[in-house]
Formats: C-alpha cells, sequence, structure tokens
C-alpha cells in the first residue's frame, strides 16, 4: 500500500514536472491586445502575432529585464540605439495601459529595399522583464492603422 | 688832388661796406641755403611719403599713385557696395501617404509666392522660390507630412559676382584698348589683333555666362523636397551593450514572425 502511494505519488510529480517544463521554458507568460478592426491573429502561435490584408505585421516577445532598469531607462537606450543604426525616430508616444501598465511607443522610419518601413517598439517593464511589442510595415500601410494600433496598445494586458 | 683824396675814400667806401657786409651777408644766406639743401635733400622723400600715406589708407603700396591701379582699385569698392547674394538650399525628406497628392499640392501652394518646379519625379520634387518666399514654402512642405529630416545649406556668392564682374571689366578694358591698336596697325598686325581680340570675346562670354549662372542662384532660392530616405541613407549595424537591444531589428523581427 505505502509501495503503491510512493510510486503514485511520484509519477505524478513526474507528471507535473513534466508538464511545467514547456511552461517555463515558454515563460507561461500571455501577451493580450485587443486587435484592431484591420488584424488578424495567428491562434496557433506562441505569442501574440497579428497581420494585416496588405501585409503590417505585430508581434509580441519578452527578454530579461538586465540590467534591471526603468522604463525611462530602456526607451532612452532604444532610441540612442536605433539612432546609431539610422532608424529615424518618427514619433513617441508613452501611455497608461487600461490596465495602468505604463507603457512607451517608438516609432521609428527606415528604409527597407525600395520602400521606407517604419518600425515601431511598444515597451512594457514588468519587474525583472521587458515586454516588447513590436510592429512593421511598408510606410503608407502603416500609416494607415497607426491610429487604430495605438487605441489597440492601450488594450494591451500580461498574464503569468 | 684833394678831390682825388676825397675821392678814394669815397672810392674806397664801398670796398670797406662790402669787407664790413661780407660776414652779415652770409649769415643771413647760410640758413636759406641750409633750407633749400634741406629741401632738395627732402624733394626725393616725398613720393615715399605720399606711398606710405597710401599704404595707411589699405591699398597697394606703390600702386596708387599709377594710372594703371586705379581699374584695380575700383572693383574693391564696388564689391563693397554690391548687395549680398545668397544662395540657399532647403533640403526636406517628407513621408506622406500619397506623395502624388502632396506633390501637387505644393507645386500648387509655390505658385503665388513666384515659384516653380524644376524636377517633378514619383519620388522627389524641386522648386524654386524667391528667396524672401523660402520661409513660407519650407513651412508649407513641412505642414504637409512627417519631417524626417529637414536642412538649409546657405552660400555666400557676393565675393565670387564681383571677382567675375571685375574680371569681365578688365577684359572689356583690354577688348576697347585693342580695337583703338587696329587702326594704327599693319595687316599682319591687325591679323594679331584680331586673334587676341576673338579669343577675348570668348573669354568675357565664358566670364558673362557664369556671371549669369550665379546670380540666377541668388535670385531663387531651392527647395528639395524627397518622399523617401535618399540612397545614401542607409542601415548600419552598430553592437548595443545591452544585449537584447541588439535584437531590436526589421530584419531579425522579420525572421521571428
Amino acid at each position: 500500500m505505502r509501495a503503491s502511494e510512493t510510486l503514485r505519488r511520484l509519477l505524478v510529480g513526474a507528471a507535473l514536472a513534466l508538464c511545467a517544463a514547456p511552461l517555463a521554458a515558454c515563460g507561461g507568460t500571455e501577451h493580450r491586445l485587443d486587435a484592431p478592426p484591420a488584424f488578424r491573429a495567428y491562434a496557433e502561435a506562441d505569442d501574440l502575432r497579428l497581420i494585416t490584408a496588405d501585409g503590417v505585421r505585430v508581434a509580441a516577445r519578452e527578454v530579461d529585464n538586465e540590467p534591471v532598469a526603468d522604463l525611462d531607462f530602456w526607451v532612452d537606450a532604444m532610441k540612442r540605439h536605433l539612432d546609431k543604426r539610422g532608424y529615424a525616430l518618427s514619433a513617441e508616444d508613452c501611455f497608461t495601459t487600461e490596465a495602468g501598465q505604463k507603457g512607451c511607443t517608438l516609432d521609428f522610419v527606415l528604409p527597407h529595399g525600395a520602400e521606407d518601413w517604419v518600425m515601431s517598439e511598444t515597451i512594457f517593464v514588468y519587474g525583472d522583464r521587458v515586454v516588447l511589442i513590436e510592429a512593421a510595415g511598408p510606410f503608407p500601410r502603416f500609416q494607415a492603422i497607426a491610429e487604430s494600433y495605438k487605441k489597440a496598445l492601450r488594450s494591451f494586458t500580461r498574464e503569468d | 688832388m684833394r678831390d682825388r683824396q676825397h675821392t678814394r675814400p669815397i672810392m674806397r667806401r664801398p670796398d670797406r661796406a662790402t669787407r664790413a657786409l661780407r660776414p652779415t651777408g652770409l649769415a643771413l644766406q647760410l640758413p636759406t641755403l641750409l633750407l633749400l639743401a634741406l629741401l632738395l635733400l627732402a624733394l626725393p622723400l616725398l613720393p615715399l611719403t605720399a606711398s606710405a600715406q597710401t599704404a595707411d589708407d589699405g591699398a597697394p603700396q606703390g600702386e596708387a599713385a599709377t594710372p594703371e591701379a586705379a581699374p584695380q582699385a575700383a572693383p574693391v569698392e564696388r564689391a563693397e557696395a554690391t548687395p549680398r547674394a545668397t544662395a540657399s538650399t532647403a533640403r526636406i525628406t517628407l513621408k506622406v501617404v500619397h506623395p502624388d497628392e502632396v506633390r501637387r499640392a505644393l507645386q500648387a501652394a509655390a505658385e503665388p509666392l513666384g515659384g516653380f518646379p524644376v524636377l517633378v519625379e514619383d519620388r522627389r520634387l524641386i522648386l524654386k522660390v524667391p528667396p524672401a518666399a523660402l520661409p513660407q514654402m519650407v513651412e508649407a512642405a513641412t505642414g504637409a507630412g512627417l519631417v524626417m529630416e529637414k536642412a538649409l545649406e546657405r552660400a555666400d556668392l557676393t565675393g565670387e559676382i564681383a571677382q567675375l564682374e571685375a574680371l569681365l571689366r578688365s577684359k572689356e578694358a583690354i577688348f576697347v584698348r585693342l580695337r583703338t591698336l587696329v587702326d594704327d596697325a599693319d595687316a599682319q598686325a591687325t591679323l594679331r589683333i584680331e586673334k587676341t581680340m576673338s579669343s577675348l570675346v570668348a573669354e568675357m562670354e565664358g566670364i558673362a555666362g557664369k556671371l549669369r549662372v550665379e546670380r540666377a542662384r541668388a535670385r531663387h532660392a531651392v527647395v528639395d523636397i524627397s518622399f523617401q530616405f535618399r540612397q545614401r541613407q542607409r542601415i548600419v549595424y552598430v553592437r548595443s551593450p545591452f544585449e537584447w537591444l541588439n535584437s531590436v531589428d526589421l530584419g531579425q523581427f522579420d525572421a521571428r514572425f
């Protein structure tokens, strides 16, 4: 009886560990955004992935907040770094989401092939993690969705 | 005898008087002579003094007195009187959703300001406007879209124009002098003079052409509007000390998506 109980506990523990491993690997964090009307979401994607019919894309990802710094620090660091690389800052918008999280969006314009593209980087700092919502598309196409995308960012939530 | 005796002293008086007067006359004449000598010595110095005065006035030494120097001094005075000529160029990189519409609107905005287009392309528009209208035109352009780049260049053409004018005047003067020489010249000399005159005409036309170009540059300011980043603007790879920032890149975004 005791042996079977121990075995059962071991099996449950192993199963839990097996289930927990991928979650830990993936971070187990969900990023949500009320997608603007022009966007469609990839349901099978590991993280938030949105796209419009004309190819403007949005993706979310997380990185370590290393060294630990606040939102202003990362906004400044990103501006300086991308400026050095030749990205032209076209807009900066700092806001608070409906959930009360502070975030900042930096829009850059850059030459890409024969076109000029917009790359939009939105930064949220959650303790030891930095959440990035990245969007990119050719300038005229991005401008068409810019306002609705800006509004959608206010609805951003992160769930562990 | 008496008379003679009387006469003698009379005859001697002038001698005595002369003898008596000699030292006094010399005394009177010496300062005059010295003064004259001094004046004579000072005479060669007078032109030098004049030259020194000219040099003090700022003109080249020794040239002001010569008639040839006069035409050279004249352009300097004229250059000072020439109004300042400036060539202005405003370069704007503008991001707009519909470049065609904005291009048409900017062309229309330039017309009432006295401007006109000199280059109309899909992604570029170059306008020429009177210098006074440049700020208005730049304002109209920057208000039409997202300004990615704005630069204003100014080049002072005053000196260059004054130099070309002076060069043209001196060539014209030589031409006039050569023409007067033709009347008294023989056939061979006339041919040589005509050859020189024809080459002079070519030089004068070249200078006049340059002068026209420079004056035209000063008459209109250029507004160069690009609706796209120019070829020279390229993305370069720069490493950030913050590791994750190195992954913020359009190429990597494409790959991750």
